[in-house]
């Protein structure tokens, strides 16, 4: 059987997805917050489960609902579960009133049944099923209540369909109004509501007038520390240690072995070296995803988007944009598709452009490799500017883009409750979604790591050679140089080489830098860079930042774009601009230096 | 007749009308803002807009800009 998940956003879809699955595999190979669509198996069972995006109505407003739409019009579908937040009866049940409509069996998942008692509400199941015509499950995804009583519906194989009589005039605002007037009959039958309870304690502090902003600048300033200094620092020492061992484990085993020298320099210099790169920053990615999980479960993230939703609208984005932002710090292309939940096009674009500017933490290896060697003293000042650079450019760039005559945009969209974190989800969550990473960014480098490595070891009469600078690689490093004379003061092909990297993955280019100084970590002391000044240092920097992204973020923006025209006006003017902001850095620098 | 915008904070007053257009309006609309429904402003961001409401046991977040599309009565 094909069964479908449907249910507004923050109904706790994904988490009953995950409580009701076992295998899963993702549609799209990318993490986001459900913004592709994931399918999975059903424990015990054999019938496929699709985790559709959260919708409120099947009238699609924003391009993510539209998946959700085309999705339920176009495939066939065995059997829909509609999940609904039991807290928020009235506006859930509107889209069931939608999904009754397609004809299509149902079965009624109320979940967060666990909070009945604590909202002081009661509700009559055997009625609710009784009007609806379908079969109700009450379930709560946090606490597994539930569960396995869904399955055994599931599995039962015969649905209750009855109709439901909701009239339809031609007039398509009456049949909203006829659909919600339907609604009212059912909640005044089957909810009690003894008190009202709503939990805005919370609210007071994080939406104050004059702390909710501290407040919000506090957590974001903690979570990249959590990620970039505790937790990330540690691990990534911990995974540098691993791979180091792994790599001179493996030369060791394939040396005993007889292989020939070009092979193990092929797999321990290329292969082993490159995909190590991924692996380094990966905990601070694993830490900074977890973060932005645990904000987005217990609702703060919505509260976010309500702060610096005026400033944004001043830039012409929304308040919604900022979370595309704050993804993008982990990486640019779960970030770039979570921009779907925009619903103007406008400002969706916009953010979609933008996005890639946030140092990703890609990027990470570059600013920490730079700050630390040219400026020991000023190492955190120095990464913070950059960080604020790029806010600063967004803010730029977001004024240059806007029209003086602003067409009206909107905001619209649900406060969610506070919630305690469901950290069995976030786990599972964060793992996935650390793991289609490794996979895509992985095969990625893979492929990227052989291709240089064997550029760099054919030399220019096309035999093997140790030699680098007689490779292919340094050929064409050699031929581009001068591009980057504006910015470095100095030909240096390995440098440009490494920057040309940065486009098919951005630790990449750090990568290469070490392979190209014969793998001395020490990289400026060496006579390949020791050339650099802090100030082309720097500006080498901020044209590695700024510049086209890399190159599944550039896939990810003409996918989202669905356009290539606009794919290459945004990569091609980022490129330019980066690179004019960084000769007069290094130009202007010169003058006062 | 007053727009929602003109209402003070924690008052609970009663749809009477829309004034959006197109697309929007029929997702306010879907969104259970509909004319007899009682709506409340219960909080306003820190730099004044947007505003949250609350409707059918649930809360919403909109611009100044919506809620002044939003007419409504106040002695409900």
């Amino acid at each position: 059987m094909n069964i479908a998940l449907v249910g507004n956003q923050n109904s706790g879809k994904s988490s009953l997805f995950n409580s009701l699955c076992v295998t899963k595999q993702k549609i799209g190979n990318w993490p986001g917050v459900t913004i592709e669509a994931k399918m999975g198996v059903i424990k015990n069972t054999k019938h496929n489960l699709i985790d559709l995006p959260g919708t409120y109505s099947l009238i699609p407003y924003s391009s993510e609902e539209e998946i959700t739409t085309n999705y339920i019009q176009n495939n066939k579908i065995d059997l829909i579960i509609n999940v609904i937040d039991v807290t928020i009866l009235e506006r859930s049940l509107y889209l069931t009133t939608q999904l009754k409509e397609t004809g299509i069996p149902m079965i009624l998942a109320l979940n967060m049944c666990d909070l009945l008692d604590k909202e002081h509400l009661k509700i009559d199941i055997d009625e609710l099923e009784r009007i609806l015509g379908i079969k109700v499950v009450k379930i709560s995804s946090k606490t597994n209540f539930g569960i396995t009583e869904l399955i055994n519906e599931i599995n039962k194989d015969k649905f209750i369909n009855k109709k439901i009589f909701i009239k339809h005039d031609v007039d398509i605002e009456k049949t909203i109004a006829n659909r919600y007037n339907f609604i009212d009959l059912v909640s005044k039958k089957v909810l009690k509501k003894e008190q009202e309870n709503s939990n805005n304690k919370l609210d007071k502090i994080f939406l104050h007038k004059y702390f909710g902003i501290p407040f919000f600048i506090i957590i974001m300033a903690f979570v990249y520390y959590l990620s970039t200094s505790v937790v990330g620092n540690t691990l990534s020492i911990l995974v540098e240690t691993i791979l180091a061992n792994l790599i001179s484990i493996t030369n060791n085993v394939l040396v005993t072995l007889g292989t020939s020298n070009w092979l193990i320099s092929l797999i321990c210099d290329g292969i082993l070296v490159g995909v190590g790169s991924v692996l380094t920053f990966l905990p601070q990615l694993l830490v900074l995803f977890l973060c932005i999980n645990i904000l987005e479960n217990t609702g703060y993230m919505s509260r976010i988007a309500m702060l610096l939703d005026k400033l944004f609208h001043w830039l012409g984005l929304s308040g919604k944009s900022l979370i595309p932002f704050i993804v993008g710090s982990g990486c640019s292309v779960p970030a770039i598709m979570t921009a779907r939940t925009i619903d103007n096009k406008k400002e969706r674009e916009k953010t979609i452009a933008l996005t890639s500017f946030i140092p990703c933490s890609a990027k990470l290896p570059l600013i920490v490799l730079i700050s630390s060697f040219f400026f020991p003293n000023y190492r955190g000042l120095v990464s913070v500017s950059l960080y604020f650079l790029a806010i600063l450019l967004i803010i730029f760039l977001a004024l240059l883009l806007k029209k003086r005559k602003n067409e009206e945009t909107y905001f619209i969209s649900e406060l969610p409750k506070y919630q305690l974190p469901d950290f069995k989800y976030i786990f599972k969550d964060t793992l996935q979604k650390c793991w289609d990473f490794i996979k895509r960014a992985g095969s990625v480098i893979l492929f990227s790591s052989i291709i240089i490595w064997c550029l760099a070891h054919v030399s220019t009469s096309f035999s093997f050679t140790n030699d680098i600078s007689n490779s292919v690689l340094a050929f064409i490093g050699k031929s581009i140089s001068f591009i980057f004379y504006p910015i470095l003061r100095v030909n240096s092909w390995e440098a440009s080489i490494s920057a040309i990297q940065g486009i098919i993955a951005k630790e990449q280019v750090v990568a290469s830098m070490e392979i190209l100084a014969s793998g001395n970590s020490n990289l400026f002391v060496t006579d390949t860079f020791n050339f650099f000044t802090p100030l082309t240092a720097f500006s080498f920097c901020v044209f590695n930042l700024f510049s086209a992204p890399c190159i599944s973020a550039i896939a990810t923006i003409k996918q989202e774009l669905r356009s290539t025209k606009k794919m290459l006006i945004i990569v091609v003017l980022q490129t330019l601009f980066a690179y004019v902001l960084a000769s007069l850095i290094s130009l202007v620098g010169g003058l006062f230096l | 007749m007053k727009k929602l915008s003109e209402i003070e904070i924690n008052k609970k007053v009663k749809i009477l009308k829309l004034e959006s257009t197109g697309k929007y309006r029929i997702r306010q609309m879907e969104m259970g803002i509909i004319p007899g429904t009682m709506v409340e402003i219960i909080k306003v961001s820190p730099l004044n807009d947007p505003i949250t409401i609350s409707l059918r046991g649930y809360q919403l977040t909109m611009r100044k800009s919506e809620l002044d599309l939003i007419l409504v009565e106040e002695n409900a």
